[in-house]
């Protein structure tokens, strides 16, 4: 079965006006930090912040009988045109089913602006064809790839608002950061203070986590892995840039009584292989979205597993393919539940038709064909192009 | 091999001791009648942990999940051992469910693994028949070596004679690899590589023992001048992590059918790929394991065919599993039948008779 066209799309979901009597959640008031967070001009909260605006791209992979596969990734027009004008050029006519020998070529063509958007464009056209080889051969994902391995994939749940995630079944909590590291010893008493508060309110036997996302560098991540030692964290997310290899290292030797995570902004096989070989982390988190695909998360999670360290995906319960790889490999103990919605609202209010939302904690996909989406096709258009806007950015 | 240390011992393959444990085969039948097939090796006792320890294990499970079901036999096997006859009983499993789920989805194996990622697959002959080699068109050859370390001077002087008259009738632009299975320790290996530098050798297989990593290692860095090869007898994917990480080899060589199985083969091959390191499993083209392997997995350059019949035997004569495709010119193309598209009806099957060596 060869491929007939690769295609950028938007999925045009009918818009559903929340309740305006309800609790916002959140993403719309915890102010958090970010790399750029060391710009006093920008906003905190994460929607608004220069670079986490773009939006996200599908892709449609169309198969010569008619039958296509949805993927998503990352990274606005930039990902856009790179799907449509070059990858697009060089997949169609191949055959659907070699997907190594399309990711490949992809890998090779691009192999000098590898990371960030040209992997992010990568990682759509790769979930797109994986839903399509499910849908071709009439089977969920999860058994193409050697699944299950478990009755139902167990979660944690990301968020600040505590309380809400405890009456929703959760039992595992993953809290945000207010605290950039050039705010020094003041922030660290607020982010001290932060940590303790939702220590007493999950009690003292559920996991939690924290995640400063790139923000600290080693000198601050050392005060804080220490500050917060008595909190018995379950593990330390992302505190250093993706870059800084020698102080992953570092960390990891030193902070000997909570697990380091990190992963969702390494982009592809190579970064997480010296990170792996480095024995620099616990826990691998690369986000399907964004470092190169399905393909490229089960070959980071081959070398994470036959080197003893878990993979956790990044957001991984909120898409199908997320729940896809949680529920097949082995060694993924957990699963992250992002929570998007208002506090009292369903949670899975913001899922796509096909993809099942959590209950009490735990989560089993949906054994339909491909990733198991159902999304009517008259939801899904061509990307425009020409009507990307320029972005605008808000002040503190 | 390595009991050749013993000289009362005869130097043939088949009449070494642990030699002649032959091949088991391992039938995986799913709920609807619908069978697959997969060889292992080695005899009786892979042929019992099958039976007894592998089979209870699995049979009622969803026979997709074919991650969840080697997981589950790893774990079984942890407190006895997960190589030797755990991963070579296992590899016989895997390989049946991989033939069993390709012909539930009717598919050839290396679509479902992602391939095809060439047209055909370019193999190496290995035989000391140098003539019959290349009257079939290899381009590529790998021969045998004659010494054992305990011989030392006498063993380098004749080990050198061999490689240069092969070199001599393959000529200087061609691919030649010699393989010694384990029959060197390293200071042997060190002063052979030595002499053998002009013959400029395409790699060096298997000089040492399995769990000589840190040899390896040394060889690799003492010899740039050659790669160095190994794997048919390191199993499962730890060993092979352990290489790629002490920077021990240049090309990993796992056993399909010893080594864990395709699964396992597919991940050693991952690991190797991110590391930057070509992966050729242990006479892949002879099996149609190692050829479905070989059409899926990009970092896997060429593929080793075994030469083990007699030279002017036409090569589709001598195939023993029906269905599978012979090297024509050196290049290969497989079946594309369902499964690993073997050809073998029920008739062809019957139950393992115990006790029997293989």
């Amino acid at each position: 079965m060869k491929i007939q066209t690769v295609r950028c799309v938007q999925i045009n979901a009918p818009i559903v006006n929340s309740d305006p009597e309800a609790r916002r959640g959140w993403n719309e008031y915890a102010t958090r930090s970010l790399p750029v967070s060391r710009y006093g001009e920008f906003s905190r909260v994460t929607g608004k912040m220069p670079g986490i605006t773009l939006p996200n791209v599908w892709v449609q992979v169309i198969a010569e009988d008619g039958t296509y596969g949805l993927g998503r990734c990352a990274g606005g027009e930039p990902a856009a045109a790179l799907i449509d004008y070059y990858i697009a050029p060089l997949i169609e006519g191949r055959d659907a089913l070699a997907i190594e020998l399309i990711n490949d070529l992809i890998w090779r063509s691009h192999e000098g602006f590898q990371g960030g958007i040209a992997t992010s464009a990568q990682s759509g056209v790769d979930i797109a064809l994986w839903d399509l080889k499910g849908k071709l051969l009439g089977r969920p994902v999860y058994e193409l790839i050697g699944g299950p391995s478990r009755d139902a994939i167990e979660l944690y749940a990301t968020g600040d608002d505590l309380e809400w995630m405890k009456e929703l079944g959760f039992t595992r909590f993953k809290i945000s950061n207010p605290f950039f590291y050039e705010e020094g010893s003041e922030g660290l008493a607020k982010l001290e203070e932060h940590v303790a508060r939702a220590r007493e309110i999950v009690g003292d036997n559920a996991e939690l986590m924290i995640n400063p996302i790139m923000s600290f560098n080693v000198d601050l991540a050392l005060r804080v892995a220490e500050r917060l030692r008595p909190y018995k964290l379950r593990w330390f997310e992302e505190p250093l840039p993706a870059w800084d290899l020698q102080g992953h290292i570092e960390l990891k030797r030193v902070m000997t009584w909570t697990a380091l995570a990190t992963g969702e902004h390494h982009y592809g096989r190579k970064a997480f292989q010296q990170l792996i070989a480095a024995r620099a982390v616990d826990i691998v988190q690369p986000d399907i979205e964004w470092t190169g695909g399905f393909s490229e998360t089960l070959k980071i999670y081959t070398y994470a597993e036959a080197a003893g360290i878990a993979t956790i995906s990044h957001t991984g319960a909120n898409s199908g393919w997320g729940q896809h790889f949680a529920y097949a490999m082995p060694e993924v103990p957990l699963s992250e539940w992002f929570l998007n919605t208002d506090v009292g609202a369903p949670i899975g209010g913001k899922l796509l038709p096909g993809i099942p939302e959590p209950k009490n904690g735990r989560v089993v996909p949906s054994d339909a064909p491909g990733f198991g989406l159902e999304i009517p096709d008259e939801w899904i258009v061509p990307w425009d192009h020409s009507g990307q806007k320029r972005a605008t950015y808000v002040g503190r | 091999m390595p009991v050749s240390l013993y000289p009362e011992y005869s130097r043939l393959p088949g009449e070494m001791p642990g030699g002649g444990l032959g091949s088991v085969w391992v039938q995986v039948t799913a709920e609807d009648g619908t069978w697959g097939l997969g060889q292992a090796a080695f005899g009786e006792p892979v042929a019992a942990f099958v039976n007894t320890v592998i089979a209870p294990i699995l049979e009622g499970r969803n026979c997709m999940a074919i991650e969840h079901l080697n997981d589950l036999v790893l774990r079984v096997s942890q407190r006895f051992g997960t190589s030797g006859t755990a991963s070579t009983a296992m590899s016989g499993v895997d390989l049946a469910l991989w033939d069993l789920k390709g012909k539930l989805l009717g598919q050839p194996v290396y679509a479902l693994l992602g391939g095809p990622v060439r047209e055909s697959i370019t193999c190496y002959a290995t035989s000391d028949d140098l003539d019959w080699s290349q009257e079939l068109g290899f381009t590529k050859f790998k021969i045998t070596n004659p010494a054992h370390y305990s011989e030392s001077d006498a063993g380098i002087r004749a080990v050198v004679d061999h490689v240069a008259q092969a070199r001599e009738q393959v000529g200087t632009d061609r691919d030649l690899m010699i393989n010694p299975v384990m029959s060197y320790n390293v200071e042997f290996a060190l002063r052979l590589l030595e002499e053998l530098r002009p013959y400029n050798l395409r790699w060096f297989e298997e000089p040492l023992v399995p769990t000589d990593t840190e040899g390896l290692a040394e060889l690799r860095r003492s010899a740039p001048w050659v790669a160095i090869a190994t794997g048919e007898d390191h199993h499962g994917r730890h060993a092979f992590l352990n290489l790629i990480e002490k920077r021990a080899a240049d090309i990993l060589q796992p056993d399909l059918s010893w080594g864990g199985g395709l699964t396992e083969a597919m991940k050693v091959h991952t690991l190797g790929e991110m590391a930057g390191i070509a992966t050729i499993p242990h006479g892949g083209a002879n099996t149609p394991f190692g050829q479905h392997f070989a059409m899926a997995a990009t970092e896997s350059p060429m593929a080793e065919y075994w030469l083990g019949t007699d030279p002017g035997i036409p090569l589709e004569d001598t195939v023993r599993i029906p269905g599978t495709a012979v090297p024509v010119k050196g290049e290969l193309v497989p079946s594309t039948a369902p499964g690993f598209g073997m050809e073998f009806e029920e008739s062809d099957v019957s139950d393992w008779p115990e006790g029997r060596s293989g």
